[in-house]
Order: C-alpha cells, then sequence, then structure tokens
C-alpha cells in the first residue's frame, strides 16, 4: 500500500512539472505572435493583457507589468489588467514605497478608472442631449411658473457636461503623454545625480512602477510612489510610452 | 486505502492547525544596584488566539515584589500569499533589591491553553552603587503632593547648603555615540519636593529622555567629607553629532526644603562637559551602517529546507547600547535565485539607545535544487575597542524543493481573487482600440445635437415674443405672410399664371392684416382707410391701392395670360413689398 501512494505521489510531481515546462514553452510560442502583432502596430488592450500574462508566467514581472500598464494606458478600465497591476504590486519588495490610499481616494481612483475615454464621450453625448433638452423645456416653460427645476436641471446637467468634457480632456492628454515607466531589472541602483559616483545608497527591485520625469545623457531622472526622486540608468526604465513615440 | 489517505489528510491538517505557541522570559539588566528596580517579563506568543493562565508573580529571594502590568498586542503580515498572525501578551513584574548577593529568578511554568510550558533561569546581581540606601527612607513625595517629613532636620546646617549637579556617564565619546546624563539634587537638609522649571539646552547634540522617575527616592550619601540626602531627578539621553566638546543640558527648578517650616530654594545644575571624538576614517567598512556603540550581533539562522515560493525567514538581532535610532538596517544581499524582502524591525529599545533590535528578513526561494544562502553582514563602531567590527553571517546551505501541490491549491482554499493572476483572455483576432472621440458618428451626433438645440432656442425665443414682444412678434408673422405669399406669386408669374394676382392681394392683405392688427371683416378699401391712421405715407397708400385693384380687375376679370404685363406687375409687387418692410423698419424700432 505503501508504495502505490508513494507510486502515486510520484506520478503527479511529474505530471505536474511536465505540466509546468509546456505550459512555458506554449506561453513562449504565444508571446512571440502576439509581439508581432504589437510591432504591427496593433494597439489593443486586450493584446497588451494577454502579452502580460504570457510574460508573467515566462517569469519577466517587468515586462509583464509594463504591458499591463500599456493595456490600461488605452482602456482604464481593463478589469484584468487592473487586477494583474494589483497582484504584482503584491510581489513586490518595495511594496512599502506604495502609498496607503484612503477610501475616499480609492473610491474616487476606482471611478476615474471606470470612466475610460470611450465611457466618457458617451457621458459627453448623453449629458449634451440632456443639456439642450433641459434648455428647450426651460425655453418652453410656462412663464407664470416658477422655473426652479428646469433651471436646476439644466445647472447640473452642464456641470456634468464640463465634467466629462475636462476628464476626458485630461485623459486623452495623459493617455498621450503617459510618463509612466516600470524597472527593468533587480536591485537597480538609486542615484542622487545623473552621476555614477554619487550613489543614494539605495536600491529598488524590477517591477516597480515610477515616473519618469527627465533624461539627462545616459540616466533618466524617475520619481517612486512615495514621492521621493532619484536618477537611475536610463536602460533600467521601461517607459509605457517609448519616447520616439511621444 | 482510503483509511491510509484519510490519515494522511489527518496528518496534514494536524500540521495547519496546531497553534505555534512560544513562551519566553526576559529581565531588563542582570546586574542592578540597590537603587535600581528590577523588572522581569514573560511574553507568551502565538499565531492564532491565547487564552494564558495569568502567571503568578515569582518568588525571588533577596527581592520584594512592588508592581505587575500587563500588555498585548497583535501583528499581521500577508507573506507569500498567506496571512501570519502573531499575537503576544507580556506580564512584567516589578521588584526590589532587599540586599546584594546573587540570586536566582527560578524557571516559571507557564500554562497555556491547557499545556505548560517552562521559562529560563535568570541570574541577578544585586551590586553596591555608588551610593547607601538610605536605612530609613521616608515616605515618597511627588512634586506635587506633600507630606510632613519624619527626619528631624539639621539645625546646624545651612538650608543653602543644596546643589543640583548633572553627572555624564562618560566622559569621552565618539560622535554618535549615545551618552546619559544624570541629574541629582543634593541637599543637607530635609527635602520635601523638587519642581523642574525649565531645561536649558546647547548646540552639538541631540537628546531625548532617558529615565524620569516620578517620586524623590532619597538616599543619604556623602560628598566632598559630608553627608547629603540625594535623590535622582532626571536622566538624558545625548546623541553628540559635533566634534569637540559639547555642553551638557543645564537643569533649572526649585526645591522644598524643611526647617522649622518650608522654604524654598532655585536650583540650577552644575555644567558638564563632554569630549566628542570623530570616527575614524582607517578600517571604515563600506557597508558602514552609522551604528556607533556597544553591540552584541547575533543571528536566528533559517530553515534548511523549504519548496519553492514558501516563503521562510532570517533574523539578525543587535543588542546593547549605541546609536539605534540613528542608523539604518542592512540591506538584504542581492541573489537571482531568492526574492528577499526590505527588512522588518522589530525594537525593544529604551528611549531609542538601549536593549534589542531584531531585524527580519523574509525570503522566497525562486527554483528548486540546493543553494548557499547570502550571507548577511552588518558594521559598526564599537566606541569600546574603538574601532570598526562587522558581523558576518554564517554561510548556510538551503535545500529548496519543487513547489508542493498542497501550495498548488493554496489559493483555491484561500478563496480570495487578488492572490491570483488573471489568466489569458480568449481572443485571437486584434483590432487597434477605437477612441469614440475621434470617430466620425461621434462628431455627427454632436453636431446634430448642437444643431437641435439652436433650433430649439429659436424656435423659443421667436415664441417667446409673443409675450415679451407681442409688435415685434406681429412684425416677424406678418414678414413671414408676406414673404409665404410673396414666393407663390412670384412661382404663379413665372408660370404666367392668373394665380399671381391671388397670391399677391393675400399676401399683402395678410401683411397689413397682421402688421396693423386690422379687422379681417373690413373691406380692403377701409382697410386702406385705415392705414392712413397708421402713419403710412400717403405715395406708398396710392401705391397699394392701384396694384390692389388691378389686382382685383385681373382676379375676376381673367383675360389671356400676358407675360410682359405679368412680369411688370411682379416688379411693382417687388417694389410694394420692400417699401412695405422698409416702411415697417422705420416706425417699429
Amino acid at each position: 500500500m505503501k508504495k502505490l501512494i508513494i507510486l502515486l505521489l510520484i506520478l503527479i510531481s511529474s505530471s505536474l512539472s511536465w505540466a509546468q515546462t509546456q505550459q512555458r514553452t506554449d506561453y513562449a510560442k504565444l508571446l512571440s505572435e502576439l509581439d508581432l502583432q504589437a510591432k504591427q502596430g496593433v494597439e489593443d488592450p486586450d493584446l497588451y493583457y494577454n502579452m502580460g500574462v504570457c510574460h508573467y508566467h515566462l517569469n519577466q514581472l517587468a515586462l509583464a507589468k509594463l504591458s499591463f500598464l500599456r493595456a490600461l494606458r488605452l482602456n482604464s478600465a481593463h478589469k484584468q489588467a487592473q487586477h494583474n497591476v494589483a497582484f504584482i504590486r503584491q510581489l513586490s519588495p518595495d511594496q512599502d514605497l506604495y502609498p496607503e490610499q484612503q477610501f475616499i481616494q480609492r473610491l474616487f481612483y476606482m471611478l476615474y478608472d471606470w470612466f475610460n475615454i470611450n465611457r466618457l464621450a458617451l457621458g459627453i453625448l448623453f449629458f449634451l442631449a440632456l443639456s439642450g433638452l433641459c434648455l428647450h423645456w426651460l425655453l418652453r416653460y410656462n412663464p407664470q411658473k416658477e422655473k426652479g427645476l428646469p433651471v436646476l436641471l439644466l445647472s447640473a446637467s452642464c456641470l456634468l457636461l464640463l465634467l466629462f468634457i475636462g476628464t476626458t480632456i485630461v485623459k486623452t492628454y495623459r493617455m498621450n503623454h503617459n510618463n509612466k515607466a516600470v524597472i527593468a531589472y533587480d536591485n537597480c541602483l538609486l542615484l542622487e545625480e545623473p552621476d555614477p559616483a554619487s550613489n543614494s545608497g539605495r536600491s529598488v527591485s524590477s517591477a516597480l512602477m515610477v515616473i519618469a520625469a527627465e533624461t539627462s545623457g545616459d540616466y533618466t531622472r524617475i520619481i517612486l510612489p512615495d514621492g521621493t526622486g532619484a536618477w537611475v540608468k536610463s536602460d533600467a526604465v521601461l517607459r509605457v510610452v517609448p519616447l520616439k513615440l511621444k | 486505502m482510503r483509511r491510509y489517505l484519510l490519515i494522511l489528510l489527518s496528518l496534514l491538517s494536524i500540521g495547519f492547525l496546531v497553534a505555534d505557541i512560544r513562551v519566553m522570559s526576559s529581565v531588563n539588566r542582570n546586574a542592578i544596584s540597590l537603587d535600581d528596580q528590577l523588572q522581569y517579563t514573560i511574553r507568551i506568543s502565538s499565531n492564532s488566539a491565547l487564552r494564558p493562565k495569568e502567571p503568578a508573580a515569582p518568588s525571588i529571594e533577596g527581592f520584594s515584589f512592588r508592581n505587575m502590568y500587563s500588555s498585548s498586542s497583535q501583528q499581521t503580515s500577508f507573506i507569500n500569499f498567506q496571512r501570519r498572525v502573531e499575537i503576544s501578551v507580556e506580564y512584567t513584574y516589578i521588584y526590589l533589591p532587599t540586599r546584594l548577593g546573587r540570586f536566582t529568578i527560578p524557571a516559571q511554568t507557564i500554562v497555556v491553553d491547557g499545556k505548560n510550558f517552562r521559562t529560563s533561569e535568570h541570574v541577578i546581581n544585586v551590586v553596591a552603587g555608588t551610593s547607601t540606601r538610605s536605612p530609613r527612607s521616608y515616605s515618597p513625595r511627588s512634586p506635587f503632593s506633600w507630606d510632613e517629613p519624619d527626619v528631624m532636620p539639621d539645625f546646624g546646617r545651612s538650608l543653602d547648603d543644596i546643589f543640583l549637579q548633572s553627572i555624564p556617564a562618560s566622559s569621552t565619546v565618539y560622535k554618535g555615540e549615545p551618552v546619559i546624563v544624570s541629574y541629582y539634587v543634593y541637599s543637607g537638609s530635609p527635602l520635601g519636593s523638587f519642581q523642574l522649571d525649565n531645561e536649558e539646552d546647547f548646540p552639538g547634540y541631540g537628546k531625548s529622555i532617558f529615565f524620569q522617575p516620578d517620586k524623590l527616592n532619597l538616599e543619604r550619601v556623602q560628598h566632598n567629607g559630608k553627608t547629603y540626602n540625594r535623590a535622582l531627578i532626571k536622566r538624558l539621553v545625548l546623541s553628540p553629532h559635533n566634534v569637540g566638546t559639547i555642553k551638557v543640558p543645564v537643569l533649572i527648578g526649585s526645591a522644598r526644603l524643611y526647617s522649622l517650616g518650608y522654604q524654598s530654594r532655585s536650583l540650577r545644575s552644575s555644567t558638564s562637559q563632554i569630549t566628542v571624538l570623530p570616527l575614524p576614517e582607517n578600517g571604515r567598512p563600506l557597508d558602514f551602517s552609522g551604528a556607533v556603540g556597544r553591540f552584541r550581533v547575533s543571528e536566528n539562522p533559517v530553515a534548511k529546507q523549504t519548496s519553492v515560493g514558501e516563503a521562510i525567514t532570517y533574523s539578525l538581532i543587535i543588542e546593547g547600547r549605541g546609536n539605534f535610532n540613528q542608523f539604518l538596517v542592512p540591506s538584504p544581499p542581492g541573489n537571482a535565485r531568492f526574492r528577499i524582502s526590505k527588512p522588518q524591525v522589530a525594537d525593544n529599545l529604551t528611549a531609542g539607545v538601549e536593549g534589542r533590535r531584531t531585524v527580519i528578513y523574509t525570503i522566497i526561494p525562486q527554483e528548486a535544487g540546493s543553494f548557499t544562502l547570502p550571507t548577511f553582514q552588518f558594521s559598526w563602531f564599537d566606541s569600546e575597542s574603538g574601532s570598526y567590527r562587522t558581523f558576518e553571517g554564517r554561510s548556510q546551505e538551503l535545500q529548496v524543493k519543487p513547489s508542493s501541490m498542497l501550495s498548488q491549491f493554496t489559493d483555491l482554499l484561500g478563496g480570495d481573487k487578488g492572490r491570483r493572476m488573471s489568466g489569458l483572455l480568449d481572443k485571437s483576432n486584434y483590432k487597434s482600440y477605437r477612441l469614440y472621440t475621434v470617430s466620425l458618428w461621434f462628431w455627427l451626433v454632436v453636431t446634430v445635437i448642437l444643431a437641435a438645440v439652436l433650433i430649439s432656442v429659436y424656435l423659443a425665443y421667436r415664441d417667446s415674443l409673443k409675450y415679451k414682444n407681442p409688435t415685434r412678434y406681429a412684425k416677424i408673422q406678418a414678414e413671414q405672410a408676406l414673404t409665404k405669399h410673396f414666393l407663390k406669386a412670384r412661382e404663379a408669374a413665372q408660370r404666367l399664371s392668373p394665380d399671381f394676382y391671388s397670391h399677391a392681394e393675400a399676401g399683402i392683405m395678410s401683411f397689413l392684416a397682421e402688421r396693423y392688427k386690422l379687422s379681417n371683416r373690413l373691406s380692403s378699401k377701409e382697410k386702406l382707410e385705415k392705414l392712413a391712421e397708421h402713419g403710412l405715407s400717403e405715395e406708398l397708400q396710392t401705391k397699394l391701392d392701384i396694384f390692389l385693384a388691378h389686382c382685383r380687375e385681373a382676379k375676376y376679370m381673367p383675360v389671356e395670360a400676358d407675360a410682359a404685363g405679368i412680369s411688370e406687375d411682379l416688379k411693382r409687387l417687388e417694389e410694394l413689398v420692400r417699401l412695405l418692410v422698409e416702411s415697417k423698419r422705420t416706425k417699429l424700432v
């Protein structure tokens, strides 16, 4: 009986190990296909998302996070990409650098992300039509009656229309001028100046999300999630929107 | 077979369910003087809820029990997607030594969840201090209360024989090395209370309170051949950050003395100086952490076996006295085979300068195999020997097994979506993401809505004139009627139709009726007569009269359409329309 159990366990672990190897090969193959489409100029959030999943399973955390961020750049409401970015963040040894967000902040960001540019565009159409109807109603309102209700509705719909237009402009600008980046490798040294001698004694791990603020020679100034700034070698920074595309 | 599997599963379950309970005891110091107090602490920690039975205060020979207090804490962390909880309860017992000697705190038996745990023994040396305890100390006095002293005053001593003295623990220290300064009040007369009023600081150091007694513990001491009552007022920790000589803070306060009544004396502590030496440049290690002091460094090695993805911990323990709050904990050594977290620090320190710091690293192996763990190092400046020292952990072998079957199901059992990576989307055909804001249909819809709004506004505006400006409204209506009939008349003229005259007459009459509010019951002649009352010029009236008569004539006596005639009449009509429109513009504005 003991032999049978041992044999069973060996069989299971061998099959798991074989399955893992097979899975890696499949992911590598799929990734090369997806990469080819991305290079042909296809900009689909789902394409970037699937690339991210492949990178993750090939143990390339930084590239995985970069792909998920690229998916979110196009569609900030991409739920799976949001989930996976949060998941990779949990794995990061530098997760303490990410600021703790209060409930209201989280709620705000959740709403901000849910309204991707297309949803905002539909919102603009809706509130534009609503504002028009409210205006029409107000103008046709019986002049003998109190106009409080139509004025209130018109004001509210106009305000929401302006909010949606403003948010769309901001989001579109941020999409086209996205400065987000990901640290490419572990133990990336942080420098105080764009000079290898100005070592601050700190380092960060791969897949840390940063803001690429400026470039000087071979060095890029990054802003860490905790708001502090530092210089790193430019090859350590993987930008969500490559410089040549900006 | 089923039975064996059940046993196997039961064993595994037990492994998860058994709580990891640890019981430890510690003392605040192993050598104390008769002036000091001993703190004996029993700490019980577990990874699940604790139900300890409160341990009785141990009976310790040579000590008298004074007080006891307890505290509890709970720490939760997530390591490798596993929630780890550490719940701890601490019982602290305060003892006062009663005599000199070497005493042993016996091992205690602690009952937790029905199980017995044994603590270790502690040996305490009670040594003679620099002073001797007063054979009979009177009641402790708070600065805010007063008791009648039961010591007769020495009427031969002056009440001014009182002073406040600062005593640094060391007169020479290294930059960054903390030094404790004690402040004592010495009095020849019985001391009732002491009120601390102010502290005067000097440049070159940072300071914090090391010990602040809440009562005057008086003792009889000899100083310069005289006997004094002495009490500790305060102990400060100075952290020098300038090289050279620094002055210790000066305490200012007032003491109340008993001598045939109570009298106050203002006091200012003596000035003391400390020489601060720079840290030597020679022999400074590259990874020098900035730690200065007298430290003992040890490590808690990791487990020898683990599996891929399962977290193990390594602890570096730094004990002693030094600038704990001024140095950084060492960074984890890099290694591709292990993911090592940033260290967690657990401090058990007094005033940030004395005690124990535990630096905990979480290590997660990334691949299976047999590996040598990277060694952890810590460098500091040892102020006792005046040299730099480096602790280097032992090299350790670690067997990393492939991830276990159970770990494959951890996420499933956890039921928390946040612990898993979302999988691939089932999609093979990718198209570039189309933003609605750059689509034609979006802008078409916007244009349609805006146009509809503009039309609506215009119509609403026109309608609103009916109430706000009826004259203007009538003008617009009349213009519209005129235009409508004029267009029809012109069309009829182009067709050489006799209808031209009907449309021309109807247009002009409806315009005049709308514009000048003439009743429809009036005949055309009467209408024209009424126009004179509205200030229409005689010339225009005449022209209108002639044209309308011509229209009636053509209407009731139809003849063969004459192209030249109709064309001529159309011109006359155009002229009339122009005059009518202009006349009302001048009149109505």
